[in-house]
């Protein structure tokens, strides 16, 4: 029980922020988390034992968030509305705080083009750092759907302008 | 293409932007801690949910018992509380001796159609055979109906309380000549039945004569009324080409608007009462909005309970007289060769096969239609059940 108890704890940062990137509202995430938790801690004895219990724990944060987003059309109405201005600083310095707002920025509108079906994946995979056969068990689908869906989202965030130019920064660094 | 690690470090740096909010872990905790006694309880409910295999057989009895209630409901062609008599023509009731004066009120030689209920020659409808008082006449048309609900009632047995009964009949005559002056007997057996002329028209000149006049009577003289109209039909050179009458117990849908209109009224009166002890705008206001809609509900019902009235207390008889056509000798080919006629009934009988097909494709697509809607939602649900239970 305590385990349990310690492990969502410390899940609960990273949980929030994936959903926080899917849904991009901090207080939509906070209920979606809240409830997933919730749900995760009721049905605890279906949860999965070892390294297939991060995928479940997603699995179930994803369909707390794919709800929200169904029912309210939240990334609709949040997608122009500038929910990433006024951020606050992560205390690393100006100079590298402006440049990592910068690229959060173009990452965030370049995910705002996104479809759904593309976007959670993404955040999945280069986010929270789930791999591909664990996306597959978070949002319910065969892996070749999740490693199809990975290069979809990959080619067109490549049509990005500025992700591109960031890329190339990287590569010239 | 895009570097895998940009969008990591894009994404992380746009992950730790969103601060986690403070306390929210323990607000979490404290959330799960009253949940914890229930949990046994939760998992104790849904360890015996059905399984994949016992939606489908759950899915397939409602399939099968919607597929039975939609064969009963389909194999029954009236309701049950109706009645109908029908009387097709082909008769001839021009013989001589035959009674023909619109006034008799006497027993009429009628033609027994199938579904004939009554006795004494006419259409029987149970409780409506009473002959009550008359009620004066002095107007005529539709607003007459409501003046005159009150004084039908007295003709009606069942208005006043029990039965009510909606009555329709229609008539077409066929007469070898004046159809004008036949027309003009019909609508004068509105005013000897106390009802009324609720619509005529007439055709003369050019063409063949022919009217049509739709009476309104009350209940209880219908059946005279058909009577007197059978024996215009039985007359010298007139027959009834078809003759129809349905009676629809309607009482249920009667009493049930009486009780939704009182029920309506006493929610207005508590909401008025409500309104006088309202305090502030906002309350008068909604207080206000609720009466408003109580009051249109209200209204829409004693309308529909007044059409209703007005439908059990007068019957629709409608007539149509037409005027025969003079014979026109027409040559007729006879070419009924054997194989011609074998090739007449291999046509028809390919008609009818063809008939009986299409009238088996309804039922069968009604059932692959219903079962598919059923198949379909008992798989969302229980795709939405299994996504709610993780």
């Amino acid at each position: 029980m305590d385990d349990l108890d310690s492990w969502l704890a410390e899940s609960y940062p990273r949980a929030y922020r994936t959903a926080c990137l899917v849904l991009r509202s901090p207080a939509e995430a906070e209920d979606a988390v809240q409830d997933a938790f919730l749900r995760v801690w009721r049905f605890r004895d279906a949860i999965p034992p070892g390294d297939g219990r991060r995928a479940w724990l997603y699995r179930v944060v994803v369909n707390a968030c794919l709800s929200r987003l169904r029912a309210e059309k939240v990334w609709r109405q949040r997608a122009d509305d500038g929910a990433l201005d006024g951020l606050p600083s992560t205390g690393r310095g100006p100079q590298q705080d402006t440049e990592d707002a910068a690229l959060g920025r173009c990452v965030a509108e370049a995910l705002s083009r996104l479809p759904e079906h593309l976007r959670v994946p993404v955040v999945l995979r280069y986010y929270s750092g789930l791999a591909e056969k664990e996306i597959a068990v978070a949002i319910q689908r065969r892996p070749g759907t999740v490693k199809s869906r990975l290069s979809e989202a990959r080619r067109r965030l490549a049509d990005d302008p500025a992700l591109v130019a960031w890329t190339e920064l990287e590569v010239a660094r | 293409m895009i570097s895998e690690d940009v969008l990591e470090r894009g994404l992380a740096d746009l992950g730790e932007q969103y601060d986690v909010p403070a306390g929210a872990v323990d607000r979490l905790r404290a959330t799960l801690e009253p949940d914890q006694a229930d949990a046994t309880s939760a998992n104790h409910r849904w360890a015996h949910r059905p399984t994949a295999r016992g939606w489908l057989a759950m899915s397939a009895a409602a399939v099968v018992a919607l597929v039975g209630i939609a064969f009963a409901i389909g194999g029954q062609s009236h309701p049950p509380v109706q009645t109908a008599e029908k009387v097709s023509g082909g008769e001839r009731f021009d013989a001589p001796g035959a009674p023909s004066s619109v006034g008799s009120t006497g027993a009429v030689p009628v033609p027994s159609g199938g579904g004939t209920s009554g006795s004494g020659g006419g259409t029987s409808f149970g409780a409506v055979h009473a002959h009550a008082a008359r009620v004066p006449q002095s107007a005529h048309g539709p607003s007459f109906v409501a003046d005159r609900n009150d004084a039908a009632k007295s003709l009606v047995p069942g208005a006043s309380g029990s039965a009510r009964v909606v009555k329709t009949g229609h008539v077409d005559l066929q007469v070898r000549k004046g159809a004008v002056s036949v027309l003009g007997q019909v609508t004068a057996l509105a005013d000897l039945e106390q009802g009324f002329v609720a619509d005529s028209s007439s055709t003369e000149g050019g063409g063949v004569p022919s009217g049509r006049a739709t009476l309104r009577i009350p209940v209880a003289n219908f059946d005279d009324a058909v009577n007197r109209v059978r024996a215009i039909g039985h007359g010298p050179g007139a027959k009834i080409l078809d003759l129809e009458t349905s009676g629809q117990d309607v009482t249920s849908q009667y009493v049930d608007l009486q009780a939704r209109i009182k029920a309506l009224r006493a929610t207005r009166s508590q909401f008025i009462t409500l309104l006088s002890k309202a305090r502030t705008i906002g309350q008068t206001l909604a207080v206000q909005q609720r009466i408003t809609d109580v009051q249109t509900q209200l209204e829409q019902l004693q309308g529909q309970l007044k059409v209703l009235s007005s439908q059990t207390s007068y019957s629709t008889l409608t007539v149509t007289v037409d005027q025969r056509l003079a014979p026109v000798a027409i040559k007729v080919h006879h070419q009924a060769s054997g194989l011609h006629r074998a090739f007449d009934r291999s046509v028809s009988r390919f008609a009818r096969g063809f008939d009986a097909i299409v009238a088996a494709i309804g039922p069968i697509l009604l059932v692959v239609l219903v079962g598919g809607a059923l198949w379909l939602g008992a798989w969302f649900g229980y795709r939405r059940l299994r996504r709610s239970l993780v």
